[in-house]
């Protein structure tokens, strides 16, 4: 009897001392592929980040930026790239070649492998490798923005798993729970998947958890604000939410519905009760900080009357209300964020009828032009060619996002000048700021905000902060504050 | 203590007419307050207020017509085509009976409340697609009863009878096998309601029953578990009206049990 106690005190010892030199991050859902050839969801892209570095990287106003190699622009269809000298090698000691890079690039253009990054990176025409440091790409048109296409991370040719970013995997056996370990110290961090918000911030009270990041209602960041146990940042974030119109619809492809449905939604009102005024107003797809992103673009506001004087101008009334479909997942913010458009628009004299689907039959459904109105979000937009996925009439699903069918010759000429003018990005951002003019008057997309990112911390966490872009890089840094109740 | 034999009937009398006399009432469930986000309990408003500023008291009653809605027209619809089913098959018997009994093997092989999810799943959210979804879910239990009844009363001597007489088989099970039937069926009635509540609640639970912004029961059970740490009356309310509808409902089909067997 005596041994059997001794072993359990033993095990749950041994236990307790492991868990606690571990930094547990807390997943609203978990990464679905930890190869960034084919990750792009947003866990598995930020996690990703930790493990494999890319050739380009981006800066604070999402500018590309050399990451493992520099370029230059031989020709407008022809760049090369040269790895710096000081880059890390390969979490087995490999040193990373270009051959690296070749594989990686190979992989993902061939089709057969089906990578969800071949359809941005198709231009590439030839990839010639130099030597061992310099490897040429090769364009079939000319794109001012190529060097921003490749930020993928870059793994081992001979083994996909390894990486040479600031952690190694340790163990991920299931994606629900993946473990890392630092290279330098070799702190380890365990990214763990809990998908609901309350129980995510029980877990991290109760020092299951140390760090939850973004996807929490305002009510349980209030909540959590008043807990002596846990630190709470707040900080700009580029996720970008919109609402979406099919243009092939008789009722959304009217103007005046559009434009009513823009003035009748009061998004400040919006922004500080759903969202705790952790948003901030958007006008355009490009964050306030981005490079190409005009800092005087015409803007839009809540206007009510005016929205009921343009239904009556095009034939509405009380008696004649416009009813249109508004499509949205079932994730709580989300509908409630309907719930409230929904009376915001009946107050203008629009019946809005609220239909809320599983991600999968949604996001299908707004593929395949299946909607009149619909709500979404844009995640870490780092490119301005944002504007040619989307509103290009050239980029219809499957080929890009243009889910809305919008068309716009004129639209078409500006994208097609502006990302063939190679190294001249006054001349594309002139462009750019037409086309944003364009758009907020034609209205395809209602921009409504950009979400702040939230992290919370608990006490034992030195050194976590935020980025515009919510990945987790701060975890290459952050440190573990020994705790004085006693704990391991 | 008589009261409590009467108080699930009287639980249920005041449901029932809570959802009759609604309209007697002018409730407002989706007038929106974003000032009054998740008001607790108090003078303003006496069972509080929702994650937009609604009355949880407007939205409970309101929930109440649907859940009960629901509940009631499944019940009357699979026990309608359950008995239909289940007496045909035992009335005609052979191939017909074999064939039957092997879709509800099929049918009750699947738990149930997973295969009206991938139903509702499959046709899609709202108040006409869940009461679909559970009805082709659910007749199988009457018509299991209905048969096993029907085969043990196709042989007493009163429908031997008949039959000898020349009376069809309509008359017979009309007149004769269904006033049999009653009894025992009513008492899976009873019971049936009492799940179909928790299984609508189950459905709107997982957004698959009524759609923003009606209420039902089950859907303010969902939203409120969200706020579990900041206003847990949103939960508790709703979740003790369930309580007392379901325990009210499963206490009558006890007492009908017992009041309609002839051994007591």
């Amino acid at each position: 009897m005596r041994v059997l106690l001794l072993i359990i005190i033993l095990l749950t010892g041994c236990q307790a001392e492991t868990e606690s030199s571990v930094i547990r991050f807390g997943l609203q859902s978990a990464p679905i592929h930890l190869d960034p050839r084919r990750a792009t969801d947003a866990s598995a892209e930020r996690i990703n980040r930790l493990i494999f570095q890319s050739l380009v990287d981006v800066d604070d106003q999402l500018r590309a930026v050399p990451g493992l190699a520099t370029w230059q622009v031989i020709s407008p269809t022809h760049y090369r790239f040269t790895l710096k000298a000081d880059n890390d090698n390969f979490h087995n000691g490999k040193k990373l070649t270009t051959k690296d890079i070749l594989a990686c690039y190979e992989y993902i253009l061939n089709v057969k492998n089906a990578s969800p990054h071949q359809g941005n990176l198709a231009h590439i025409k030839n990839m010639k490798v130099i030597d061992d440091k310099t490897i040429d790409f090769y364009l079939s048109r000319d794109d001012a923005l190529f060097p921003g296409r490749l930020s993928i991370g870059i793994p081992d040719a001979q083994s996909v798993g390894i990486g040479n970013g600031p952690f190694k995997i340790s163990s991920a056996n299931t994606m629900s729970d993946v473990l890392l370990q630092r290279v330098y110290d070799g702190q380890t961090v365990s990214f763990v998947h809990v998908k609901d918000p309350s129980v995510r911030v029980l877990k991290l009270l109760r020092g299951e958890l140390d760090i939850i990041q973004n996807d929490l209602p305002a009510e349980l960041i209030a909540y959590l604000q008043k807990q002596d146990s846990v630190d709470v940042q707040s900080g700009r974030g580029s996720t970008f939410s919109y609402i979406g119109f099919n243009m092939d619809d008789p009722l959304t492809s009217q103007w005046a519905i559009r434009k009513a449905i823009s003035l009748a939604i009061d998004r400040n009102q919006l922004i500080n009760t759903l969202l705790g005024g952790r948003a901030t107003l958007s006008h355009s797809v490009l964050p306030l900080q981005h490079w190409a992103r005009n800092k005087k673009m015409p803007t839009f506001s809540y206007q009510p009357a005016k929205a009921i004087g343009i239904l009556k101008k095009a034939g509405y009334s009380n008696k004649r209300r416009p009813h249109i479909t508004y499509k949205t997942t079932t994730n709580p913010l989300r509908l409630r964020i309907a719930t409230v458009i929904q009376k915001q628009l009946a107050d203008v004299g629009i019946n809005m009828e609220i239909r809320s689907y599983d991600w999968g039959t949604f996001y299908a459904d707004i593929k395949s032009g299946n909607f009149q109105m619909y709500s979404l979000s844009w995640v870490g937009i780092s490119s301005p060619d944002i504007y040619q996925t989307v509103f290009h009439s050239q980029s219809l699903p499957p080929k890009g996002a243009n889910r809305g069918r919008y068309k716009n010759a004129q639209v078409d000429q500006l994208l097609d000048a502006a990302f063939s003018t190679s190294n001249n990005p006054e001349a594309l951002i002139s462009r750019i700021d037409s086309v944003q003019g364009i758009l907020l008057e034609d209205l395809p997309y209602i921009p409504l905000w950009f979400e702040n990112n939230i992290a919370v911390t608990s006490k034992r966490i030195h050194g976590y902060s935020l980025s515009l872009n919510g990945n987790y890089d701060a975890l290459a840094k952050v440190t573990l504050v020994p705790q004085a109740n006693g704990e391991h | 203590m008589k009261i409590f034999r009467y108080l699930p009937f009287l639980i249920l009398l005041f449901w029932i007419l809570v959802v009759l006399l609604q309209p007697l009432f002018s409730l407002q469930p989706n007038d929106i307050n974003l000032q009054q986000i998740l008001a607790v309990p108090g003078d303003a408003s006496w069972l509080g207020e929702d994650d937009l500023g609604r009355s949880v008291s407007d939205r409970l009653l309101s929930g109440a017509q649907v859940s009960l809605f629901v509940a009631f027209s499944v019940m009357l619809v699979t026990l309608l085509v359950g008995t239909i089913i289940g007496v045909s098959s035992a009335w005609l018997g052979g191939w017909l009976d074999q064939l039957i009994m092997r879709i509800t093997d099929i049918i009750l092989a699947f738990p149930g409340i997973l295969l009206a999810i991938a139903l509702a799943g499959l046709l899609g959210p709202g108040v006409g697609n869940v009461v679909l979804a559970l009805s082709i879910v659910g007749w199988v239990g009457f018509a299991r009863l209905a048969r096993g009844q029907t085969l043990l009363l196709k042989n007493r001597d009163h429908i031997i009878a008949a039959r000898s007489l020349g009376t069809s088989s309509y008359q017979i099970i009309l007149r004769h096998l269904l006033p049999l039937l009653v009894a025992p069926l009513i008492i899976e009635a009873t019971f049936a309601v009492a799940g179909l509540i928790i299984a609508e609640a189950g459905l709107s639970f997982l957004g698959l029953g009524v759609q923003a912004p009606s209420s039902s029961w089950g859907s303010m059970i969902r939203d409120g578990s969200r706020y579990l740490l900041v206003a847990p009356h949103l939960v508790m309310i709703p979740a003790i009206a369930l309580f007392s509808v379901v325990m009210a409902i499963n206490l009558l089909g006890d007492q009908l049990r017992d009041h309609l067997d002839v051994r007591s």
